[in-house]
């Protein structure tokens, strides 16, 4: 196992050293960009089209067409609803022509190591200094020479407020659920999201390796089950049940959280202080990418601070942006809503992301994830 | 896809019972609830969808008010419109294709006789039970296998593949109570082939083949799984566009979108009772 795992990093090694290689050279069609990077870029190296394999709903219309009229270059995009459907679109049978994607951050690091995405070339991104620092060099991209950050948020916790005892503020308090009302909680039907709670209320991290202490989450999870008999959903569905009444109280992805809030006045959603989840969607241009250098006039265009604002105000998830925010262009009401845009200060260390991708790892969660279900 | 199976149009000739249950009695209640019961099962969903549709809230859960934001959102969001484009386009091309290559085979099976029939029948059967997943990552290989850039021409070249043996089978049926004598008959009276098969073949065969062409153009329509392998960039057809919302949750401008297909479905269906009621008279 040992020899294999170390053969694969040598492969991953390789691979990236290669790609380094083949990146290094700048292309002999822009020298003048690379001397100016500041002036727009020449029109007649630019591609007709970007194709952009992106999460489904995840970019304004709007955005799109000032590109198409400022650059004359037609952004067709695709969707996918999971970072693994992505990823193995372009395992099997390689990139089918896209020139840009949108993996979260686990999915950088793994497709990174695979060697499956370009580095960027960030003379050409002259707006990637509007992003904000605490979304550079995460652990993903440690040198930040892959990605550029999108989208970011957090999972925590969605309840309805009428019809709860008290207000949750912590994890801990949800998995006291009261058995008066079983059957009314309902928790992510996902492996990790659904563990790290167990793993956080124990102390642990929800990134924890020690198969002891997955074990010990699993049986605490086991253990609430049998209590609260919990429902496993996903976020839109936990969305929905809560809106209409059938769940008091969910685990959820802040941005169904959004929909479901607007929907239902009584619905409040917090970010548990006892360690949630954050996530960071990123940009990304997939090996074999028919034209990177548009790709990349693309990402700094969308890194633009009226450009980040107005598909932030259309999507409603956090953006990175940290101009836009500055400058006040992002809508109030979303710019000013802790659930968007958590006080990051304030809760700390209390954001972790959750990192996938060792298969030894993954297999240890999602052994105590089927034991969890099938309990 | 097997469960799919309904040959259209192809009545069935078995009389009514002759005994009918009483109205009152008890085979009569139990007759009324399993029909009751098969009805709403089937459409219940399907009016709930429509309902939603009309709905103004953005998660499915509750009513709030009438509105037609989705249909208007529908109308103006490119990209839907776009993936259902493609949807037709790659339904009507594959129905197409399926049509003519299904029926000249089926007309070849059935009038010719050679020693590895059998054998060749079967295999026409068998993309009927083969699972679809199994087809779906079957093509996906063998196409990355002659690299053939995955996209529409992909997207029909399997649709084609599946939908083949459906309309295979349903002209086989059609064929097995052809009368001959017809064909025959016009050769006698100096037609030669083409104008045979123009005037008398291809008529008589007519509401086999619209009948194979709907189910064709339904299997397409709705095809997820093995559209899910072999599309490209930007070819994403209708069903692969709504999976890749899932995260995003489906807000109701699919419930819209799904109406619009059912309405598109329904005509069709019409517009094809209409051309086969008119060729039996």
């Amino acid at each position: 196992m040992n020899r294999r795992k170390f053969l694969r990093l040598g492969l991953g090694l390789t691979g990236s050293t290669a790609l380094m290689a083949a990146c290094g050279a700048p292309a002999p069609s822009q020298p003048q960009e690379a001397q100016a990077p500041t002036t727009s870029p020449s029109a007649e190296a630019l591609a007709k089209e970007l194709s952009w394999y992106n999460w489904g709903s995840y970019v304004a219309d709007s955005v799109l067409e000032k590109f198409k009229a400022e650059f004359g270059v037609t952004v067709k995009v695709d969707v996918y609803s999971s970072n693994e459907e992505m990823e193995a679109k372009f395992k099997a049978g390689g990139n089918p022509g896209y020139d840009l994607i949108t993996p979260s951050d686990y999915m950088v690091s793994k497709m990174v190591a695979a060697g499956m995405i370009e580095k960027l070339n960030f003379d050409r991104i002259p707006n990637f200094k509007n992003i904000d620092d605490s979304h550079k060099k995460l652990y993903f991209d440690p040198t930040n020479e892959y990605s550029v950050a999108y989208n970011w948020g957090c999972t925590g916790f969605a309840f309805d407020k009428t019809k709860l005892p008290e207000p949750i503020a912590n994890w801990k308090q949800v998995t006291n659920w009261p058995e008066a009302l079983r059957g009314k909680l309902g928790m992510l039907d996902d492996v990790r999201e659904l563990l790290a709670v167990g793993l956080r209320v124990l102390g642990y991290s929800g990134n924890a390796t020690d198969p002891a202490e997955i074990n010990a989450a699993r049986d605490l999870l086991i253990d609430l089950k049998r209590r609260a008999n919990y429902a496993l959903t996903d976020s839109p569905n936990a969305a929905t049940n809560i809106v209409a009444g059938d769940i008091f109280g969910t685990q959820i992805y802040t941005s169904d959280a959004v929909t479901a809030r607007r929907e239902n006045a009584n619905v409040v959603y917090v970010i548990p202080g006892d360690v949630s989840t954050v996530w960071q969607d990123n940009l990304c241009v997939p090996k074999g990418a028919p034209s990177q250098y548009t790709a990349e006039v693309f990402i700094d265009f969308m890194c633009r601070p009226e450009i980040a604002a107005e598909n932030a105000n259309e999507v409603g998830l956090g953006t990175p942006n940290a101009v836009a925010l500055k400058q006040g262009l992002i809508a109030p009401e979303l710019a000013e809503d802790k659930a968007i845009y958590p006080d990051v200060a304030a809760l700390g260390n209390a954001l972790e992301f959750l990192k996938k991708g060792d298969p030894q790892v993954d297999e240890l969660y999602q052994r105590a994830f089927d034991e969890i279900k099938t309990a | 896809m097997a469960s799919d199976v309904i040959l259209l149009g192809e009545r069935s000739e078995i009389k009514p019972p002759r005994r009918i249950a009483r109205r009152g009695s008890l085979s009569w209640f139990a007759l009324v609830t399993v029909t009751f019961f098969t009805f709403a099962f089937l459409y219940v969903p399907i009016a709930v969808l429509i309902a939603f549709s009309f709905n103004s809230a953005r998660t499915g859960a509750t009513w709030q008010s009438f509105s037609l934001q989705w249909y208007e959102r529908v109308f103006s969001n490119t990209r839907i419109l776009e993936a259902a484009a493609n949807s037709l386009i790659v339904a009507v091309l594959a129905t197409v294709g399926s049509v003519v290559i299904g029926t000249l085979m089926a007309m070849a099976m059935e009038r010719y006789q050679f020693r590895t029939k059998l054998a060749w029948d079967a295999i026409l059967y068998l993309p009927v039970i083969i699972p679809e997943i199994v087809m779906g990552i079957s093509l996906l290989i063998f196409f990355a296998t002659i690299s053939l850039s995955r996209g529409i021409v992909t997207l029909v070249i399997s649709h084609i593949a599946f939908c083949m043996p459906f309309v295979y089978l349903t002209m086989r049926a059609r064929l097995a109570d052809f009368d001959k004598s017809l064909e025959e008959a016009a050769q006698d009276l100096g037609a030669d082939e083409w104008t045979t098969f123009r005037r008398i073949t291809l008529p008589l065969l007519m509401p086999g083949i619209i009948s194979s062409a709907l189910l064709a153009f339904t299997l397409s329509l709705d095809d997820f799984v093995i559209s899910f392998f072999v599309t490209g960039v930007g070819s994403q057809t209708l069903p692969v566009y709504i999976w890749g919302q899932i995260r995003r949750g489906i807000t109701p401008e699919i419930n819209a979108i799904s109406t619009l297909m059912l309405l598109l479905s329904i005509v069709l269906v019409i517009v094809a009772q209409l051309i086969q009621r008119r060729q039996r008279t």
